[in-house]
């Protein structure tokens, strides 16, 4: 049997052709695919920053805008002042979002996330950046710089926090001692508890011989009490209120007439005073009408001819006397 | 006989205005204020005088209103109120621009208020219109205190030509308080001048002056200048000695604060003399006296005459 006769060989090369049509097809459409995912094939345009350092950016990087994928960085490159040129490229289809007041800058996607390029919206009032333009680099703080930055804001706290410690744990310190004082206390005060039992225990054998030493004396005092003879004292006490009791009512006779005498008084002092009170301004009215025309009077005789002085007194002689050396 | 004499009488008195009772009344009122000065119940004399400016301004009575205003302005001065005194001379001058008469007293009076506001160059211009204005027999006392004012701004010869013009005038016109100021003001220009000797025979001279008419804060004047005299001339005895009798005589007259200056001075002239027992009695009675309320009198007494006990 020839191999032409062998039906698996049978239109082989046609099979063979198609397989390999298909296998170039795959590649082809997986090299599109590619192409398209990788934006090869989408219109771009290119914008260029400036950083101090090329830490965190990588060629290829993403490029994202409102967290959407927008371009990629194509070159990263030394410049002549020791700076790093960044080219990205980005969809031009985004190009109306990006403006002369749009920055990027290097953030973390995540806590832990890749490094990307977020481009942020500029103003839709100014105008958009042209193909090849510069635009605004914003550094932020890396990782590594936050961390210092927090570390030297703890660091005091943390010298703070050690020094309280040792403050606490210092055998010599106030703290320490006063715990040990508090430790020696509780452990005196079984000792004082047994010491004021034993006292109120004397205490109370005290108290009964000295109640037993009061009633001792209070007997004998009543006794002596008793033996006490008071009759003659009241006796002459006695007398002596018979004695006052007799002369009493004289003396209140005699004090009562002089109340009388008082009071008749008074009340003849009130319609003395009421008469006369009524009399007072009057008199005095008069008593001033008789000065203001004995002044008249006066000034009368002194405008009488014969002893008119009608030349005023020298006026120096008014004159409070003027020391010239006060 | 009686009626002939009384009718020449009435001939003689010429020509004369019949003053208003007002008039009358205003200077019984300024008599009174003086009175009441000069028995020392000033609140007395201030209330008559201001009555009396009331009632000569009711009727325009310019002399009375320059007297009770002068004499206002006097009383505050002396009790220290010199803006109020101030006010009142200036409302003087203001009016005596028609009374020439009264010039010389009120200009006179200005130069005291300048004096006491410490304007010296004004109190010297306003003393020397005062003896300008003044004919009569003022004129020492005008110029004792032109003499004064010079001595203030400094110029010693004119003061002393003048202070010496003043003593002139003073004892022709009969004035012994005025001579003593003259004397006294001599005697400071000497003793500003260094010439000791002349300036403790002028002191006295007026101290003796002074003791005669009993004129006590001069007395007082007299012996702290004296004092002064006495600590240039290098005698410290002598110079406790004017003090003593200087603190005596300002206490005795009540002038307390005077008296209180001269027992500080007296203290360290007794320290300086090496006398502490008397520094300490000085101390004590100063303490007293700075108190106000304790007696004082047999301290004081002790301190003019510290040696007469234990």
């Amino acid at each position: 049997m020839t191999r032409e006769e062998y039906p698996r060989f049978k239109h082989l090369e046609r099979k063979i052709g198609l397989f390999i049509a298909v296998s170039l097809v795959g590649i082809v459409l997986a090299f599109l695919f590619y192409g398209i995912q990788k934006d090869f094939f989408a219109a771009t345009y290119s914008l260029h920053f400036t950083v101090d350092r090329g830490t965190g950016f990588s060629k290829g990087m993403p490029v994202k805008l409102s967290g959407f994928r927008i371009g990629r960085v194509t070159s990263i490159s030394l410049n002549d002042q020791a700076m790093v040129d960044i080219t990205i490229e980005l969809d031009k289809k985004y190009r109306t979002w990006i403006r002369n007041d749009s920055v990027v800058k290097l953030v973390k996607e995540g806590l832990v996330g890749d490094n990307i390029i977020e481009v942020s919206a500029g103003s839709q009032d100014k105008p958009e950046i042209k193909d090849n333009e510069a635009i605004v680099y914003v550094k932020t703080k890396a990782l590594d710089e936050m961390a210092d930055e927090i570390a030297e804001k703890i660091k005091p706290v943390l010298v703070e926090v050690r020094d309280i410690i040792g403050y606490i744990n210092n055998p010599d310190g106030d703290l320490k001692k006063s715990i040990q004082n508090l430790e020696a206390l509780t452990r005196n005060l079984e000792g004082t508890r047994r010491n004021t039992d034993r006292l109120l225990v004397s205490a109370n054998g005290s108290i009964e011989r000295l109640s037993s030493k009061t009633n001792t004396l209070l007997d004998t005092a009543n006794k002596k009490v008793e033996d006490i003879d008071l009759a003659p004292t009241l006796n002459r006490v006695n007398m002596a209120i018979d004695n006052i009791d007799k002369k009493l009512p004289q003396l209140l006779e005699k004090a009562d007439a002089t109340l009388t005498d008082v009071s008749g008084f008074s009340r003849e002092t009130r319609i003395l005073s009421e008469s006369a009170f009524p009399k007072i301004p009057g008199l005095l009215s008069q008593t001033e009408d008789v000065m203001l025309g004995t002044d008249r009077l006066i000034n009368s005789i002194q405008n009488v001819w014969i002893f008119r002085d009608n030349t005023p007194p020298p006026a120096g002689k008014l004159f409070i006397h003027g020391d010239s050396n006060e | 006989m009686l009626l002939s004499t009384v009718t020449a009488c009435s001939i003689t008195s010429g020509k004369s205005v019949i003053r208003s009772e007002t008039h009358l009344q205003t200077e019984k009122l300024l008599e009174r204020g003086l009175r009441a000065q000069q028995k020392s119940d000033l609140r007395q004399a201030e209330q008559l005088f201001a009555d009396a400016l009331a009632l000569s301004s009711s009727i325009e009575d310019n002399p009375d209103r320059v007297i009770a205003l002068v004499n206002l302005a006097r009383l505050n001065r002396l009790g220290g109120k010199i803006d109020a005194s101030n006010l009142y001379i200036d409302q003087a001058l203001q009016i005596c621009s028609a009374h020439p008469e009264f010039t010389s007293e009120v200009t006179y009076e200005k130069a005291l208020v300048e004096i006491a506001l410490k304007n010296n160059t004004d109190a010297l211009k306003w003393a020397s219109r005062a003896l300008d204005a003044e004919n009569g027999p003022s004129k020492g006392v005008r110029r004792n205190l032109l003499a004064r004012t010079q001595l203030i701004n400094g110029n010693l010869d004119t003061a002393s030509k003048t202070a010496t013009i003043a003593l002139q005038e003073n004892r022709n016109n009969d004035l012994p308080e005025e001579e003593a100021n003259s004397l006294r003001m001599l005697g400071d220009i000497e003793l500003k001048s260094r010439r000791l000797e002349l300036a403790e025979k002028l002191l006295l001279e007026a101290l003796e002056i002074d003791k005669r008419i009993g004129a006590s804060a001069k007395i007082g004047l007299d012996l702290e200048k004296l004092a002064e005299v006495a600590e240039r001339k290098n005698e410290p005895v002598q110079n406790a000695d004017y003090l003593e009798r200087a603190c005596s005589v300002h206490l005795s007259a009540g002038r307390r604060d005077k008296a209180v200056v001269i027992l500080q001075d007296l203290i360290k002239v007794y320290q300086k003399n090496g006398d502490t027992r008397a520094a300490e009695k000085a101390k004590s009675a100063l303490e007293q006296l700075v108190s106000k309320t304790a007696p004082y009198t047999s301290s004081i007494s002790e301190i003019a005459n510290p040696s007469s006990k234990p």
